[in-house]
């Protein structure tokens, strides 16, 4: 299915990626104060600039493992990949569609029995024409499914 | 356009709506919008201590509702449609209740008095689209409102 989707969203979110660099480079910051002295003699006048290189690498692997979203839509459904991990589902299987906003961030909530959640800020979408999409595509694949 | 005032800007002074939906659905009728939520703020760590201990925790909920003219209103329109608001706030204990009437004309004047001088605990709110006139019923929760939304 995720090839015949035709819309695709799938932003990096450069904040996230340099929150994980942060980390990364606080952690090795914090290596050097357990190394031995000869050892960290000998990497000093390079360790800033391998560190920081690390740290980007890093940041962005483990983002784009773990975080990275990417959704792909069409009328009749979509898939959500967030880092590895793929979800297909296909639109007439939800009956409601709400718009939620937790702290700071809207959702497109799709409701079920078990119910799905689209992280529409973490998408860099607009939230309200989203949903009216979203809308839109429910009602439709539930008319032509009846 | 509403919807994100509540949401999103002013209506944020009033309660935090943190759930919106569409064609909802309220004993025979339908609103265009039903918004619900609480009125503790969230936001960052002070703020969250700070409503935690000094805003009461209610269940809030305002219905927007799109009509074809403001001629249409009655007392019957509007005691058939709070009545319905109350007995679902019974049902899901929800503490303050808002309706919202859009509509594109300039309301009559006795219209007008009728939201205003409106009894009961709900704001009534007609929103006029186009003039961006609001008339407000002269309650607590329709003043409230009022004063917060930037329409």
């Amino acid at each position: 299915m995720p090839e015949t989707l035709t819309e695709k969203v799938c932003p990096i979110r450069f904040f996230d990626v340099f929150k994980l660099f942060v980390i990364f480079l606080a952690v090795q910051m914090g290596a050097t104060l357990v190394m031995p002295v000869w050892f960290y003699d000998i990497i000093r006048p390079y360790f800033l600039f391998v560190a920081v290189a690390i740290s980007i690498l890093l940041a962005y692997i483990v983002y784009m493992r773990a975080q990275h979203l990417e959704l792909s839509y069409d009328d009749a459904g979509f898939s959500l990949k967030r880092g590895k991990t793929l979800e297909t589902r296909k639109w007439k299987e939800f009956h409601k569609v709400l718009l939620v906003r937790t702290d700071g961030d809207f959702l497109v909530r799709l409701q079920d029995g078990e119910g799905f959640e689209l992280p529409v800020s973490k998408l860099k979408l607009d939230p309200f024409s989203f949903r009216m999409k979203t809308l839109r595509f429910v009602e439709e694949s539930r008319k032509g499914s009846n | 356009m509403l919807e994100k005032q509540l949401m999103v800007k002013g209506g944020r002074w009033v309660a935090e709506f943190t759930e919106s939906e569409r064609n909802y659905k309220v004993g025979d009728l339908t609103f265009d919008v039903c918004l619900s939520g609480g009125t503790r703020t969230k936001g960052l760590f002070l703020s969250r201590i700070l409503s935690y201990f000094v805003l009461p925790n209610y269940q809030v909920a305002c219905y927007i509702a799109r009509i074809p003219s403001s001629n249409v209103i009655s007392s019957e329109f509007l005691k058939k449609r709070l009545m319905l608001i109350r007995e679902r706030a019974k049902e899901e204990e929800l503490k303050w209740n808002w309706l919202f009437l859009v509509t594109e004309d300039e309301p009559s004047a006795k219209v007008a008095k009728m939201i205003e001088e409106g009894r009961g605990d709900e704001g009534v709110l007609l929103y006029n689209h186009r003039s961006r006139s609001l008339v407000y019923s002269h309650n607590l929760l329709g003043k409230r409102m009022k004063a917060c939304l930037k329409l």
